[in-house]
């Protein structure tokens, strides 16, 4: 499909990014996907100039491209404005909306806020889930990439929080968890995760609780060396 | 230690009973890197997403991001 002349004219209304993950350490940007929401590859995504999620494509053609950029995107822009204008109802509309696109810096703030809604029950539950979702993922892209500190700030904000996903990412967030725990040399942490994925995925992760226990053992011999 | 590539996603439990993925070593990634941004570049795809930010910002076009990778087969 890229290949086409109908997607060349496209390309001609926007700028095109390829984002390239490489594996190649001290890349730059190579947590961009999870910060976009993307969880696999390939991923496509509409981006202002500040790099915000602005619109996910409606689907995988030209013509869809072409129908997110005339209408999702606009849409989003003229619901920001009615949101600054003062208006109350656009205001809750945009701040749903920016939780569906992850523009959320405080998250403690946006659960609070989102709490003061009066909203059905299926729907707040739909925003939660999307909130911890967001979060996980720039917890996630912290540690991609190397910033191991402002992961482990994050996630324990999250478990502190009780802001811990559910479905598929509970299982990846007591790995990443882990992992971060490792890292920054924290048995305490680590054995909180050591619990957890025992808890949370039996036989799936024994392979992986049997290292961490490993690696807890000499964290412990190490901080009992520096006490002796 | 056992650890995942920090770079792929983690989709699921069933990755946590799959073999240990071997780290490529950096100088085979750099190879395979090169050659995507060399192949992107000639289709026209900006590969910096700096200098995308900042097309956008001249040009006041939106961003349309495609995630894609270097180090699979």
């Amino acid at each position: 499909m890229f290949s086409t002349d109908e997607f060349g004219g496209f390309t001609e209304r926007v700028i095109p990014l390829a984002h390239i993950t490489t594996q190649v350490e001290g890349d730059p940007d190579q947590g961009l996907l999870g910060e976009k929401g993307g969880q696999g590859f390939p991923t496509l995504a509409f981006l202002d100039a500040a790099g915000r999620l602005l619109a996910k494509p409606r689907g995988r053609s030209v013509e869809a491209f072409a129908a997110t950029l005339d209408e999702d995107v606009p849409a989003f822009l003229a619901m920001e404005e009615a949101a600054e204008s003062g208006d109350a109802e656009a205001k809750q509309a945009y701040f749903l909306k920016q939780i569906e696109l992850g523009h959320i810096e405080d998250f403690a703030a946006a659960y609070k806020q989102l709490d003061a809604l009066e909203l059905d029950d299926a729907v707040a539950k739909k925003k939660r889930d999307e909130l911890a979702g967001w979060e996980f993922n720039l917890a996630s892209s912290n540690w991609r990439s190397g910033n191991t500190a402002e992961a482990a700030t994050r996630l324990q904000a999250m478990v502190d929080g009780d802001r811990i996903p559910g479905g598929r990412n509970l299982l990846n967030f007591w790995y990443v968890y882990s992992q971060v725990a490792v890292e920054s040399e924290d048995a305490k942490k680590l054995e909180a995760a050591i619990e957890a994925l025992e808890e949370v995925g039996g036989r799936r992760t024994a392979r992986l609780i049997d290292q961490l226990k490993e690696e807890l053992a000499k964290l412990k011999e190490e901080l009992a060396k520096l006490k002796g | 230690m056992f650890q995942l590539p920090k770079t792929i996603s983690l989709l699921g439990a069933a990755m946590f009973a799959m073999p240990l993925v071997a780290q490529q070593d950096q100088e085979a990634l750099i190879e395979k890197r090169d050659a995507k941004v060399a192949a992107m570049s000639e289709k026209g795809w900006v590969t910096d997403y700096s200098k995308a930010r900042e097309m956008a910002a001249e040009s006041g076009k939106m961003i349309f991001v495609y995630f894609t990778r270097s180090y699979a087969p």
